[in-house]
């Protein structure tokens, strides 16, 4: 209905000339109007009255990236992409749960390449080597490229592949005892996470090191 | 707890293999793979043949924006192994150059003489025909996942049912 025929029907005149009352029509038409209204408001004032009551919803599904400046910086610093800058190498994480998902969404956010990928142009024969060469259980793999050794793997095999693949830095929370393998160590930070306990332990790096736990990034040849 | 290591020698577009093994399926190819005595930097499994190789020499590989570009020369025919998966969709910007996939999963790159070239993956909601060529390569070089690999899934009526009670009851 078009805004003449409305008011007309709503009992209001054109012409500037008063109306005689509303009639049954026009009574109709006010009363459907404000049912109408009411019906478009309810989820809105839902929303509101939720809002209100259940505030905490508001930031249940938000993540806070996670607080790890000391490697964010260490990795971006060595490999992170830019245009017309020579490619530096690649990460290689050996985990893929929640919170290894977010340190890596936080790193692709700095342009820091990761031979891990999360997508659908994974392609059907890299996924084929995590079964057939790293003898990775893929059950839960779909459409990623999570590379890590399963039960017969050999870590050899892995890491000569991984470098092919252009990776510079593994980060595991696997003690390699390759002698070529240089670490890298981070003073422990807490983020500031919901969840102390998880993020805590993240970057307690060093102990089994048995070395000071540094203030800054070093790094530092195993012996 | 979380240890970071440092490789000491990545593919930064400087491995240039020369030794060629030809196999034309992906077991046999892994089985290559798998040879504690493999080098990337040396070796190189192809599915089929190409002329000797010579190592290529000052190569280059920068980022552009939407690929990567490669400069180097060679004294003759050379192979660079890209840190990239190969696709079919990879497209060289240099007609000379070609894209062959080496070591089953790899992108290389084949050129003689000088090279300068982007490669860029060409591929897009109107451009998806290169994928087939993907999927045919799939087949070509018998890449299948062992029985083992799949997980088992039941297909029952009962068992979907319980599947989605399941997720019924873990949304409320």
């Amino acid at each position: 209905m078009r805004w003449p025929q409305f008011l007309r029907r709503a009992g209001v005149r054109l012409d500037g000339k008063c109306s005689a009352g509303p009639g049954w029509q026009a009574w109709r038409t006010w009363v459907g109007t404000g049912f109408a209204l009411l019906a478009v408001a309810v989820l809105p004032l839902c929303d509101l009255l939720l809002a209100v009551k259940r505030g905490y919803l508001a930031t249940v599904y938000a993540t806070p990236w996670p607080d790890e400046p000391e490697l964010n910086d260490y990795l971006a610093d060595n490999t992170a992409l830019a245009v017309g800058k020579p490619f530096r190498g690649s990460v290689a994480f050996t985990e893929a749960g929640y919170f290894d998902m977010l340190t890596l969404s936080s790193l692709w956010k700095r342009a820091v390449p990761t031979v891990n990928e999360y997508s659908q142009l994974v392609t059907p024969q890299v996924f084929y080597l995590k079964v057939a060469l790293f003898k990775k259980n893929v059950a839960y793999d779909l459409n990623h490229f999570m590379p890590w050794i399963g039960e017969g793997g050999s870590l050899d095999v892995l890491l000569n592949a991984l470098q092919a693949l252009g990776a510079r830095y593994v980060v595991s929370d696997e003690r390699l005892d390759q002698a070529r393998l240089i670490c890298a160590r981070w003073r422990s930070r807490a983020a500031g996470h919901r969840a102390p306990s998880i993020a805590s332990w993240r970057w307690a790096c060093g102990a089994p090191m048995s070395c000071p736990i540094p203030t800054s990034a070093t790094t530092a040849r195993r012996r | 707890m979380w240890r970071a290591y440092e490789l000491p020698d990545p593919n930064l577009g400087n491995y240039s293999p020369t030794q060629v093994t030809i196999a034309d399926s992906a077991p046999a190819i892994l089985a290559q793979l798998g040879d504690a005595n493999f080098d990337f930097r040396r070796n190189v499994v192809l599915t089929e043949g190409l002329e000797a190789l010579t190592p290529a020499r000052d190569l280059k590989l920068t980022i552009v924006r939407g690929g990567v570009r490669l400069s180097g020369a060679s004294d003759g025919t050379s192979l660079v192994l890209l840190p990239q998966q190969f696709s079919h969709c990879l497209a060289a910007s240099d007609p000379r150059v070609r894209i062959v996939r080496a070591d089953l999963a790899w992108a290389a790159l084949v050129f003689s003489g000088k090279v300068d070239t982007t490669v860029t993956l060409a591929y897009g909601l109107f451009s998806p025909r290169c994928r087939r060529a993907d999927l045919a390569d799939l087949k070509r070089l018998g890449v299948a996942l062992p029985p083992a690999a799949k997980p088992p899934v039941e297909r029952t009526w009962r068992a979907v049912l319980d599947r989605l009670g399941a997720a019924v009851a873990a949304v409320k």
